[in-house]
Formats: structure tokens, sequence, C-alpha cells
């Protein structure tokens, strides 16, 4: 097992260190943030001072060095519009993302679980091909356009929820949250449902198809045989077994949440990461957008190794087969 | 099914034709699909303005309701925007760079993708460990989050967006099309293809490539309409295609300001084109799953 964490440990900061080539690479490629940070008609000794400053006149890769540096140490350089860490801006943002997700996620569960059960319980019944065809839908509805017709209907014609902004938050653990006040539950319902939308698809699918693979298997033949209630085979039995590929699955999705934010707090006005880095690659802010790019790929690395820990503990054929691999 | 493929192709390919049909959702798919096809490619003789000729714009038109009449003395269907551009017209063209760089993004992606997956099929050993771990490196990052990283680094255009589509989706045809080549070059016509002394070349675009078809094609459909909805995604972020090059996600991201006031239309019938659009793909690509299933020919 520890064999195991460790070569995962291994191969995620081998990811962390790949994609901080590319990006810190693909970054430097783009614009000139000179020409945004600095007044043009400001004389040329202050323009080569802030150059010098800014560490802009070094070749890339002392610049690149200089930034792995930094980042080892939790520098991952000043914002060039905000003039604080790059970093502290995106801790400042990441709760309300988190928040976010993770509402959409269980959202997601809430309504997916229960669906794609009696879909595979009942494959032929009308309810099941109906509960499939808006699954199709899901996958075929842009986020942003539902989250638009959300906001028409929910927001400007029924005037039941607010449009966008986070109300009013209480502070938990100095962090503050908007699902713990009753008008920031407001605000949270449409985004957090709007980001479900975009999962509730693959939720369907995929526990009615595991429905449909364990209701095949022995155990299930012998619980009914022993004379078990329907609702204890099926909500204890069969359940437990769909427990399995749901929690990879998810968690990995939970990471496409994160990423996906983007588009839902742009329509939402949501204060989180994702309009962060939005307004933050329209005025070409390099640091920020760097660290926002290392921050997701750190927590994607993060969200992998769990999943894999997770799945080995729960179905040891994955660890024993990369052992004797 | 080994026979020589020239022999059995043709019927294979219309007794295809009559099972796809066989579905009346996904006929309705296919014809949803070739009329909006029609309709972009007829865009000019269907539409009463071209929507990004400013000479054809009149401000006095702007924000009319659906089914008014503007200057130019004819109904605007579906209303203008706040530019007193007509959204039908708007839709149309829209509509025609929506499936240009889709069309364009997932074929690019499918061939390259394919290749990728059925040389390291072919090949084994390290080229195939190292070009699969790539896969897997880039498949644990959502496309989004591949396109928009892209999109940061190049900056806008539509050469960029197709280029950065094609990277964010190479990747799932390369997967695809490796596990239906490995099958594949596991069967005996392949083994007897080797003991025949073909060439290299020819067991990979003779049989491999024919055979790994199917399996690509029930791909293809989907990730063609997530590549549609990824750019109109990425141009409503305003990190898409650039102003003079409207896709549909761009007129619904213009009407998207005028929403709090109640001016609807402008974001409304846009996005019912896109969802059709996209769904009509969707549509054909699950009953190209059901019929070509990979697990299904086994």
């Amino acid at each position: 097992m520890t064999l195991f964490i460790f070569r995962r440990v291994l191969q995620g900061a081998l990811v962390i260190f790949m994609m901080s080539l590319v990006v810190f690479v693909g970054i430097y490629q783009i614009g000139n943030p000179i020409d945004i940070l600095i007044n043009p008609e400001a004389p040329p000794r202050v323009r080569q001072e802030v150059i010098e400053r800014l560490g802009l006149d070094q070749p890339l890769p002392t610049q690149y060095l200089r930034f792995v540096l930094g980042a080892l140490q939790g520098d991952l350089g000043d914002s060039y519009v905000y003039n604080v860490p790059a970093f502290s801006l995106i801790a400042k943002a990441l709760p309300a993302t988190l928040e976010l997700a993770f509402a959409g996620l269980l959202l997601a569960i809430v309504l997916g679980v229960p669906l794609g059960m009696w879909a595979g319980y009942r494959p032929e019944h009308w309810s099941s091909k109906a509960i499939m065809g808006v699954s199709i839908l899901g996958f075929s509805l842009p986020t942003f356009w539902v989250g638009l017709m959300m906001i028409v209907i929910f927001s400007v014609e029924l005037r039941w929820l607010p449009s966008g902004g986070r109300g009013e938050t209480a502070s938990l653990f100095g962090i503050h949250f908007s699902f713990l006040t009753w008008n920031g539950l407001t605000h949270l319902l449409l985004p957090a449902l709007n980001l479900a939308l975009f999962k509730l698809g693959l939720v369907i699918r995929l526990v009615r198809a595991s429905m449909q693979e364990v209701l095949k298997q022995d155990f299930i033949r012998f619980a009914r045989a022993k004379g078990l209630p329907q609702r204890v085979v099926v909500g204890v039995h069969a359940f437990r077994n769909i427990l399995l590929p749901l929690t990879t699955i998810l968690g990995l999705e939970f990471g496409s949440l994160v990423a996906f934010a983007v588009v839902t707090e742009t329509i939402f006005a949501w204060p989180g990461m994702g309009t962060l880095i939005i307004k933050s690659i329209s005025v070409l802010d390099r640091p920020v957008i760097v660290a926002y790019l290392m921050m997701t790929a750190f927590l994607f690395v993060i969200i992998n190794l769990l999943v894999d820990i997770a799945y080995s503990l729960l179905d040891p054929r994955v660890r024993l087969g990369e052992e004797q691999g | 099914m080994t026979a020589a493929p020239d022999i059995t192709r043709p019927p294979r390919l219309r007794r295809f034709a009559a099972d796809f049909v066989r579905s009346p959702i996904a006929v309705v798919g296919l014809v949803i699909f070739v009329t909006l096809c029609i309709m972009a490619a007829l865009a000019p003789l269907i539409s009463p303005q071209n929507p990004y000729d400013m000479m054809t714009l009149n401000l006095m038109d702007s924000r009319l309701r659906p089914g008014e009449v503007g200057s130019a003395g004819y109904v605007h269907l579906l209303g203008t925007d706040d530019q007193g551009r007509d959204i039908w017209s708007a839709i149309v063209y829209g509509l025609r760079i929506s499936l240009g760089v889709g069309l364009g993004a997932g074929g690019i992606a499918a061939v390259i993708g394919t290749s990728v997956g059925i040389f390291a099929a072919f090949r084994g050993g390290m080229v195939e460990t190292v070009l699969m771990r790539l896969v897997d490196f880039q498949l644990s990052f959502p496309a989004i989050l591949v396109a928009l990283i892209m999109l940061a680094v190049l900056g806008p255009g539509v050469d960029k967006v197709i280029f950065a589509l094609v990277i964010a989706q190479w990747a799932y045809f390369a997967r695809t099309a490796r596990s239906a080549a490995l099958v594949e070059s596991r069967r005996d016509y392949i083994a007897g293809a080797h003991s025949l002394g073909l060439g290299q070349w020819r067991i990979i675009f003779g049989h491999l490539l024919p055979n790994s078809v199917p399996a690509v094609m029930v791909i293809a459909a989907i990730q063609v309409a997530n590549a549609i909805l990824l750019e109109a995604t990425l141009s409503f972020l305003g990190m898409g295609l650039p102003v003079t090059e409207p896709s549909l996600g761009m007129v619904i991201s213009n009407g998207f300001q005028h929403i709090l006031s109640g001016r609807y239309w402008m974001t409304i019938y846009p996005g019912i084109a896109l969802v059709l659009l996209v769904l009509s793909l969707n549509l054909i690509g699950d009953r190209l799953r059901e019929l070509l299933d990979p697990r299904k020919v086994l």
C-alpha cells in the first residue's frame, strides 16, 4: 500500500512539474504585460525600472527558475492589477467556488441516483424511457444557456430567486459561506442547480448501467430467493454495489465541476475563482493566470490521488494488480 | 465476418442504413441535423440581411420585438438586437460558423487521434505506453479547462479556437481507436496478413484502420456535438472567436446583457438553434452507439 501511494504521489508531482512548464512557457508567449501595466506616456526610465523590478528583462529559463523557487515557498508572484500576492487572490476566491461545486455535486447525486436506480430497475417502463430522454437532453443543453433561461424564468418573470451574487454570507472557521444564511441559500440555489444539470445526465446513465449490471449478479438472486423484501434487495444490496463506480466517477467529476464553474460563475456573477480567471485573462494578469492554472492542476492531482487510494481500499484487485505489474 | 471486405461492404452499408432508420427518434435527429446544415449552407439566400455588414444595419431598428417591421420594410421574425441586427439572420449565419468550427475541429481531432491510437496499438511496447500515458494525462483534465488554457495562451482567432478544440479532443479518439485496433489486431485475419508477409503500412491502412472505423464513428458524432458546445461556451465567455466571426455562442452572449430588461428574444432563439444542433448530433450518435457498439459486435 505504501509503495502504491508513493508511486502515485511521484506521478502527481511529475504532472504538476509538466503543467508548470507548459503554463509558464505558454503564458510567456502572449502579449506584453508592460503595455498594460504602464502608462504609454511614462518616461523610458520608469519603464525600464518596472521591467527590471518584475524581472521581465531576464531570459526565459531564469524567469522560470525564479518562478519555481518562489512557488515552492508558496509565492506565485504579485498580481499586476491588484498588486497583492496572486496566491492570496485565488485563496480568497476558492471557498466560493468549492461551495458552489459541492452544492452542484450534491444536487446531481440527490436527483440523479434515485432516477438512475429506477431506470435501471425497470428499464422497459415508460417513465424510465422518459428519464433516459431527459438525460440525453442534459448532455445537449448548453449549460450557459440553461443558466440564462433560469434567470429569465425564476428571477425576471417569477421574481422568486435573485439573479446573481452570493448574498449574505456567514462565517464558519473564519471562511465565509452562503449556505449558512437564508438569503445566501437563495443566491446559491440557481447556480448550484445550473451546475448540477451539467452532471445529472452522466449520474443517471452511470447509475442505471451499474444497476442493470448488479441486478444480474448471483447474490441478488440469492437475496430474493431468501425472501427478502424488494426494497431491501434494491435499497441495500444493489445500492451498496453501485457506490463503487459512483465514487470513482464523482471524484473525478468534482474536478470538472470546479473547472466548469467558470461558466456558471460568469452567468450568476458568483465571486469565485472562475470570475477571477476570466477577468485576469482579459487584462493579461500573468501571475494570476499562472497561479490559477497551477492551483487547478494541484487540485486535480490531489483529487485523482484520493480517488485512486479510495478505489484501492474498496477494491483490492486494483492495488494487487499494480504491485504485481 | 472475415470475408473480403469488397464483397460484404455494400450490403452491409445498406443494411446499416435500414437499421438506422428503424429508430424514429434517430431519424428525427438526422432530419433536424440535415435541415440545419442546409440552412447554414444557404444562409445568404434565406436571411433578409447580412447581419455583419454594417451598411445594412440601422440603429433605428434596434431592439424590435419579434414580428415587428423594421425600416427596411420586412418583418423581423425573431426581433432585432441592440444594433438593429435581425436575429433570424444572425442565427443562420451563426449556424454556419458553429457548424464549420465544430466539424472542422472534430474532423481534425478524429484524424489525429485515430492515427495515434492505431499506431500505438500496432507498435505496442514503449511507444504505446508513452502515448497512452499522455492520453491518460490529458483526459484527467476536463476538455473545457484544456481549451481555456490553450486560448489563454494563444489568444482569439478562428484557427486558434479550432487548434484548442483539437488539442482538447484528440485524446478521446486516440483512446477509442487504440482499444478498437487492439481487439482487431488479435484477430486471425491480422495474423494471416502478417504471415502473408504484407507490409506494416498495408496492414494498418488496409485492415486495422477500416475495421476500427465503426468504433471511432460512434464517438465522432458525439465529439462534434461537444466541440460545438465547447466553442459556444468559450465564445460566450469572450475567449473564443473574434467579433467578426460570430458563432451562435457569441449571438447568445450579445443578448446576455439584455435579459434582465426583459428582451429575451436575443438569447432564447439563438439558444434554441444551438440546442437543436447539438441534440440532433447526440441523437444520431446515440443510435450509432446502439448499432455499432464494439462490445455487441464481439
